[in-house]
């Protein structure tokens, strides 16, 4: 039987409790904004990745070697994705949104959580094949700079391009869609094209800026909030309500609920399907 | 014993015998049921319809962050994990597929034995992969009930197989009509 990461190692609460001691203590970094169950599955893979024993001797390589934490931080922020996952979503996107947003003269778009790329990738393939790239901002966030360099030269390997390609066929409605039109080969996998990459902004955001982004069209910030805590939606919510412009939108996974969080009452259900919020005028 | 949670994993043949679990169960069953079934990841639509028509008890796909409440049948959306917090909510992930599977039988029975102890039931049905071995004997070591279709008659024993061997003692090891009729007796 193939093992998972994280196998016969088991993060409980008290060592999630010892380690954030030592987090916001040192680093100024709580990590009571995760959800509990991933945040200790996330340490599991953390500890096996980086060869430890175990969480002590994660917390005792946090506590000795500073240079340590934007690793830590950073391997912590990712999560897996695909290309164009939920096709269904990328078509609404693109036939029902887009025609809304291409009425101002320059877009704004964040993507909260750069992650491993996949997101924002597919985000700017779908802006620049509607030609509406070339007057878009795509705003980027990572947790710091580490995580932003690695998302920006990211190498994708063939296997995990594969169920990418069944999407952006699915995306396309067309068999014969290629994503890789938009690769180039680099050592063993493929990069993207720095075309693609153009018009992204990278912004640090680790959950304690101040100073908030402003005049935004979209939030596309799917599957982002099942890595949160209850508390800390709420609070993202509120910052992305008093980023987006009246009439922005806003778009979380199909499966992520924001009904309980202060803000709710400030968007209207754009698409119930696809999980995607217009900000209310006033 | 008062159990808090059942949950039920299986994939290829398991449908039916779920189906049948859910249309003989009294209507006042509160003790939440979570179906983790393995299932194609781009058709999300569909299986929670066809699982009502036949149940007695409501069914959904819980979001993110739903409270887990009595008296509901839980279905484990299509390509995430389905995760039990402490909190006695639900969480989703969009991590690596887990036995070739998302979701994966084995993570989610793994934090209802961590979050439900020896409150929890855990039964594997027919499947063709070994997914939910792990997750039972989690479920078995934290104190829960085990249980697991007799082999013999499961549609695909691949996964019944894998989780007798896997967690050594399971303590029933029960035909479909038994194990509702355990179920009914709870």
């Amino acid at each position: 039987m193939k093992t998972f990461p994280g196998e016969g190692i088991s993060i409980g609460i008290l060592g999630l409790r010892k380690l954030n001691q030592v987090t916001t203590t040192l680093y100024n970094f709580d990590l009571r904004s995760f959800a509990a169950t991933s945040l200790s599955r996330k340490i599991e893979v953390i500890i096996q990745k980086n060869h430890l024993k175990d969480i002590d001797a994660l917390i005792n390589l946090l506590e000795t070697r500073s240079s340590f934490f934007p690793v830590f931080q950073s391997q912590l922020s990712i999560s897996c994705t695909e290309f164009f996952r939920d096709p269904a979503f990328w078509r609404s996107f693109r036939d029902d949104v887009l025609p809304v947003i291409n009425e101002n003269n320059n877009i704004r778009i964040l993507i909260p959580g750069c992650s491993s790329g996949e997101e924002t990738l597919s985000a700017a393939i779908l802006l620049l094949e509607a030609g509406l790239y070339e007057k878009t901002t795509v705003i980027v966030t990572g947790i710091n700079e580490l995580s932003i360099k690695e998302a920006r030269n990211k190498t994708y390997q063939e296997k995990q391009l594969e169920s990418s390609e069944t999407n952006y066929k699915r995306f396309r409605n067309d068999e014969n869609a290629a994503i890789s039109r938009y690769l180039i080969r680099k050592d063993s996998g493929f990069i993207f094209k720095d075309e693609i990459y153009k018009n992204f902004i990278y912004e640090v955001f680790n959950g304690l800026e101040t100073n908030e982004i402003r005049g935004l069209h979209v939030v596309l910030c799917r599957n982002y909030f099942i890595y949160c805590s209850p508390e800390y939606e709420n609070n993202l919510l509120g910052q992305f309500t008093r980023s987006l412009t009246p009439g922005g939108f806003l778009a979380i996974g199909n499966k992520e609920d924001i009904s309980f969080c202060d803000d709710f009452g400030r968007y209207m259900l754009f698409n119930s399907k696809e999980k995607i919020f217009q900000k209310r005028p006033f | 014993m008062n159990y808090k949670l059942i949950i039920i994993g299986g994939s290829a043949g398991s449908f039916q015998v779920v189906n049948q679990i859910l249309s003989k169960l009294p209507r006042d069953f509160k003790i939440p049921i979570i179906l983790v079934l393995h299932r194609l990841k781009h058709i999300k639509h569909g299986f929670v319809e066809a699982l009502s028509q036949r149940s007695n008890l409501p069914v959904l796909e819980p979001d993110d962050k739903t409270s887990i409440r009595p008296g509901y049948v839980y279905l484990a959306p299509a390509n995430y994990h389905l995760f039990i917090e402490v909190n006695g909510r639900f969480a989703l992930s969009t991590e690596e597929p887990v036995n070739h599977s998302r979701p994966a039988i084995d993570l989610s029975f793994k934090t209802a034995a961590y979050c439900f102890r020896e409150k929890a039931i855990g039964i594997i049905l027919s499947g063709a992969n070994k997914d939910g071995a792990e997750g039972l004997k989690a479920i078995k070591q934290s104190g829960g009930l085990t249980i697991v279709q007799d082999p013999l008659e499961a549609q695909i024993p691949v996964m019944p197989r894998a989780a007798i061997e896997r967690t050594l003692q399971v303590d029933h090891i029960f035909p479909s009509n038994d194990i509702l009729s355990f179920l009914c007796k709870l």
